[in-house]
Formats: structure tokens, sequence, C-alpha cells
């Protein structure tokens, strides 16, 4: 189903020379995100149900981590103020190139996910599974 | 952001009957349900809950023409969803530009 493109789903994604678990903690770590992922970022852990502050631009989003797959992904949930509340997925795969990693972001607004899904995001609190499957 | 919530925009479209429901009524204004329901493989009531839910999120309008009901659309809601898109997209190519220049 190709939902990413067809509605308000943003796909992208890139190559970075380093191997998995070289990029792995730029996603895993909060010290890793912060500096490519936010000015800023509040947050004790990157763990499920985490939740903190991202500042980026002065902008500050809450945010709240839903999953996170040892090594390979992170879910989490955010939302800017009078912004669209939405899921941001963190996916490393493997590349063609063995000493390369494929960076995959996907952000779907939660209306989407909801509407797809006809299954409530968790809005915070313990993870509950973001339902990527289905879309 | 974008001042108008894309959210019901999004929940409208997130529908795959609902999007052919959009791309019959952008090639041929003005189709009844009768006969949007003849175009797709769901029944009249389902295409009227369908319609309601575009109508419901503002991409669709009824109008009365005699004794039928005809839709056509109004596509300006999707001008707060285009924003976000490209907003969000924009940002993603810089966070995403960050990150390699942190390997």
């Amino acid at each position: 189903m190709q939902l990413h493109e067809e509605i308000g789903a943003v796909r992208r994604e890139t190559v970075v020379e380093a191997p998995r678990d070289a990029v792995w903690p730029l996603l895993s770590e909060p010290a890793g995100l912060e500096g490519w992922l936010a000015d800023e970022v509040e947050l004790d852990a990157v763990a499920p149900g985490e939740r903190g502050v991202l500042v980026e631009d002065g902008e500050a989003r809450l945010v709240t981590v839903e999953e996170v797959e040892e090594g390979r992904r992170v879910a989490l949930t955010w939302c800017a103020p009078g912004g669209e509340p939405s899921l941001v997925e963190l996916t490393l795969e493997a590349d063609e190139d063995p000493a390369a990693t494929r960076v995959v972001v996907v952000e779907i607004p939660l209306a989407t996910l909801r509407a797809v899904t006809a299954v409530p995001v968790a809005a915070g609190g313990r993870a509950r599974g973001p339902q990527m499957a289905a879309v | 952001m974008p001042t108008t919530d894309p959210g019901p925009v999004f929940a409208a479209l997130a529908d795959p009957t609902r999007r052919e429901v959009v791309r019959l009524l952008a090639q041929r204004p003005g189709l009844t349900a009768s006969a949007l329901a003849g175009e797709l493989p769901v029944s009249r009531q389902a295409i009227a809950k369908h319609l309601a839910q575009l109508r419901d999120a503002g991409l669709a309008v009824a109008e009365q023409s005699g004794r039928e009901t005809r839709y056509r659309l109004t596509p300006e809601p999707m001008t707060a969803a285009m924003a976000w898109m490209v907003e969000a997209g924009g940002r993603w190519e810089a966070r995403l530009e960050r990150l390699r220049g942190q390997v």
C-alpha cells in the first residue's frame, strides 16, 4: 500500500558511511540525538515510555518514546505547540555497501494513523505499538 | 505551522475508498452517491458514509440538483495538509544532513 506517497505521511532516507552499530548510538542515546534531531534533547533515556522535550529552532516539541528495537528502530510521538501530533519512526537498514547504513525516517500524523488502524496510538505512557505494520 | 488543523484531512484521506471517491470527484464533478457506488466495489450506503466524512473534513460539498444530490470537491483544506508535508519533509532533509555530519 503506497500510503506514504498518497497521504500526509513523509518519508526520507539517507545513507551514512558507517556500519549500523556505529550509527545506532545517534538514535538510542539522548546525547546522540542532540546535534542532529534537535538543538536540545531533554530526555533521560531513549526507552519506551520516556517523555521529554526537543528544542529545534527555538521551538519546543513534547516527545514520548514509544518503541525501541535494539540496534534497529526507534519510534516516538511528538507534537509542536499548536502543531499536528505525529509518529516518527527512525530505522537503520543494511545498505548494499556493508560499511554503510541506510537511515530511513517516516513521520505520520496521528490523525492518519488512527484512521488507518482504528487503534489509538499510546498518547504518552506505555508503548502499545505504533501499528506501523498496517501502514 | 499552518493555521488550519490538517488532522481531519489526513484522517479523511487515510482510507483508500475515500481517496478513490476524491479521485472520481476530481475527474467528474457532480457525481451522485449512486453513480459513485456504480464505479466502486462498495454499497451506496457505504459511499454515503464516506461522502459524509469527506464533507466533515471540508473536502466535498453536496448540492441539490432537482431530486438528486450531487457532490463536488472543495480541495482548499488540502492546502494545510500539503503545507505540513512540505514543512515536515524539509525539516527531515535538514536533520538527516546534520546526521550525516555526525558520523
